[in-house]
């Protein structure tokens, strides 16, 4: 029963042999590895069924255990997944800014953030979340400022800042949690709430945790940390934190919203309500900060506030098409979101005035940027199209009229801002010096255009497991 | 006023004196002590939680009944040994922008900014 740990565990572990052994290549080569075995185990874990495992053989409520279940099986997955990818736009000729040994501790820093997400979506105990938490968010923010340029480092910066403010409120609910229950497991809290002593301790302890994970997954207005940290990146970063990093944190926010309160209380003291707002003000700001940007990964990260935005609505739903749309959603965005920073990866240039003549220099980038763009617009046949038709589905059934015309207004801004990349791609431009792309990149950017095909023809599997998470949370 | 609470209460007013200096300041190494100051304030709760009227050291020892609960201890000592980490992170990175821009003053590097970035 212990291989319930081992998606934390191996890339917590080969982290420090990463540091031990050095050098570029091997450095790169042993992260692959421990990731891919990370991927292993947790397809293990899908044919484990539900189970739970109880540390150093402490039952719960006393021992920490680990929860694996329908819910989080598909947020692991795609946590690995989005780590391999990010390693494949990340092979030690492209950190050539990096003297040695820092390529070296990059790749360890890459392994324990991994680390800390997959234990993020595994734990059952409201404590080790913060722990993982921190974890993530100390070598996220290393990582950052590892970034090419000097901004990077002020980006890292307020990133800490804003990040390490999330963790203490949520360590500060979870405290307050605590002084109203006397527990740390989360299903324990659960049963405890209803007959605690101390209904407001219970409120306000909520209420930090809540907003701790929404600073973390940078709903709006809680999102000025994430343009900077996405765009001033090395690309890998950029890829990992754009496919996993806020959902892991969205998951997060949806386990304590379901997993501790229950709909009936977060009903009673209007989360759903607050959280359709900020839903509708992410769908609305993002993309209108995305249409203003000059920077292609700038564009990319005001874009995915907006689709944080779009999450939200689904959970704000509290319904259980809500939660599958939501869960479809991430896993989709995930695909799309980081293959567009693949293909974003070893340009000469971030600028969009820089775009025009791309196809000629390198079609391959251009026809993946191009596709991925479509499905981030969510055009049909592509996975952005089942995504968003779900959650257009979802919020009208559950009656949130205004989520459904901000949405709505969003994505026809969305217009705007996907034309703005896709349209210069294909313009004439005198500078035809084609562009060297490393096979690994390519590659990535391969696999990520065609899940975003194959899936929007197809998808029936991820839906089928994204109601099952739903059914699992509710 | 309940003296009971006099912990709570203190907690409160470093919290909010940590949150104002990290919003309200644009030097880095106050952003940070104000940091330090919000993770302190909440250390001081968690610990003040643990404490139960007239129990004593949580030692197993003949003739006492009453312990302290030491379970909030052992988490708290977990958050400072993060509070640490992050603060040595954030005092590096800020060795860091003071070696690339030759100063941390938010106006002085907001001037620098104006050029053109590729």
């Amino acid at each position: 029963m212990n291989s319930l740990v081992l998606p934390a565990l191996i890339p917590l572990l080969t982290a420090p042999l990463i540091v031990l052994i050095g050098g570029r290549h091997r450095a790169w080569l042993m992260a692959f590895i421990s990731l891919g075995a990370a991927l292993l185990s947790v397809v293990h874990l899908f044919s484990l069924g539900d189970s739970q495992n109880a540390l150093g053989g402490w039952a719960a409520p006393v021992g920490i255990t680990y929860v694996i279940d329908a819910a989080n099986r598909p947020i692991l997955l795609l946590i690995m997944l989005a780590g391999l990818l990010g390693l494949l736009c990340a092979p030690p000729e492209r950190l050539a800014w990096l003297e040695s040994p820092r390529p070296a501790i990059f790749y360890a820093l890459y392994c324990l953030c991994v680390s800390g997400l997959a234990g993020i979506a595994s734990t059952g105990d409201a404590f080790n979340v913060f722990v993982f938490l921190e974890i993530s968010s100390l070598a996220t923010y290393a990582l950052v400022a590892a970034g090419p340029g000097r901004k990077a480092l002020r980006a890292a910066f307020q990133y800490l800042v804003l990040g390490t403010l999330g963790g203490s409120f949520v360590l500060l609910g979870v405290g307050m949690l605590y002084m109203a229950t006397g527990s740390l497991n989360m299903a324990d809290i659960a049963a405890l709430i209803p007959a605690s002593p101390l209904p407001n301790a219970v409120l306000v302890g909520g209420a930090f945790v809540l907003l701790g994970f929404m600073l973390k997954s940078a709903l709006f207005p809680l999102h000025q940390w994430l343009p900077g940290a996405y765009s001033r990146s090395p690309n890998a970063v950029a890829v990992l934190l754009a496919g996993s990093g806020t959902k892991v944190s969205l998951y997060a926010l949806s386990r304590i919203m379901f997993g501790v309160f229950g709909v009936s209380w977060l009903v009673a003291h209007q989360v759903d309500k607050i959280l359709l707002i900020l839903a509708c003000a992410a769908m609305l700001f993002g993309s209108l900060g995305a249409i203003q940007q000059t920077r292609l990964k700038a564009l990319l990260a005001w874009s995915s506030i907006a689709q944080i935005g779009y999450i939200v609505l689904g959970i704000s739903t509290l319904s259980e098409a809500g939660l599958r749309a939501a869960w479809v959603f991430m896993l989709f965005h995930a695909v799309i979101k980081g293959g567009l920073f693949v293909c974003a990866s070893g340009l000469p240039s971030d600028r969009l005035e820089n775009l025009p003549g791309l196809a000629q220099r390198d079609p391959l980038r251009a026809a993946c940027m191009t596709l991925l763009a479509l499905a981030l617009l969510g055009v049909p046949l592509t996975a952005g199209f089942v995504s968003k038709w779900l959650m257009l589905q979802a919020a009208w059934d559950s009656g949130a009229l205004l989520g459904v015309i901000v949405f709505a207004v969003s994505s026809l801004l969305a217009v705007a801002y996907v034309a703005r990349i896709v349209l210069p791609i294909w313009q004439h431009s005198d500078n035809t010096q084609p562009i060297i792309t490393p096979p690994t990149i390519r590659l990535a950017m391969l696999l990520t255009t065609a899940a975003a095909l194959i899936f929007g023809v197809w998808p029936g599997p991820v839906i089928e497991l994204c109601q099952r998470a739903a059914e699992a949370l509710l | 006023m309940d003296l009971g609470l006099i912990n709570g209460y203190a907690a409160v007013a470093l919290l909010m004196t940590g949150l104002y200096i990290v919003l309200a300041y644009d030097n880095p190494i106050k952003r940070l002590i104000g940091l330090s100051i919000f993770q302190a304030a909440i250390f001081v709760l968690y610990i003040s939680m643990g404490r139960i009227a007239g129990g004593t050291a949580p030692i197993l020892a003949e003739g006492i009944e009453r312990y302290s609960h030491p379970l909030p201890h052992v988490l708290i000592l977990t958050a400072i040994v993060v509070g640490v980490a992050m603060l040595a992170l954030g005092l590096a990175l800020i060795v860091r922008i003071h070696e690339e821009y030759g100063s941390i003053d938010e106006q002085h590097i907001l001037e620098l900014e104006r050029e053109p970035d590729a």
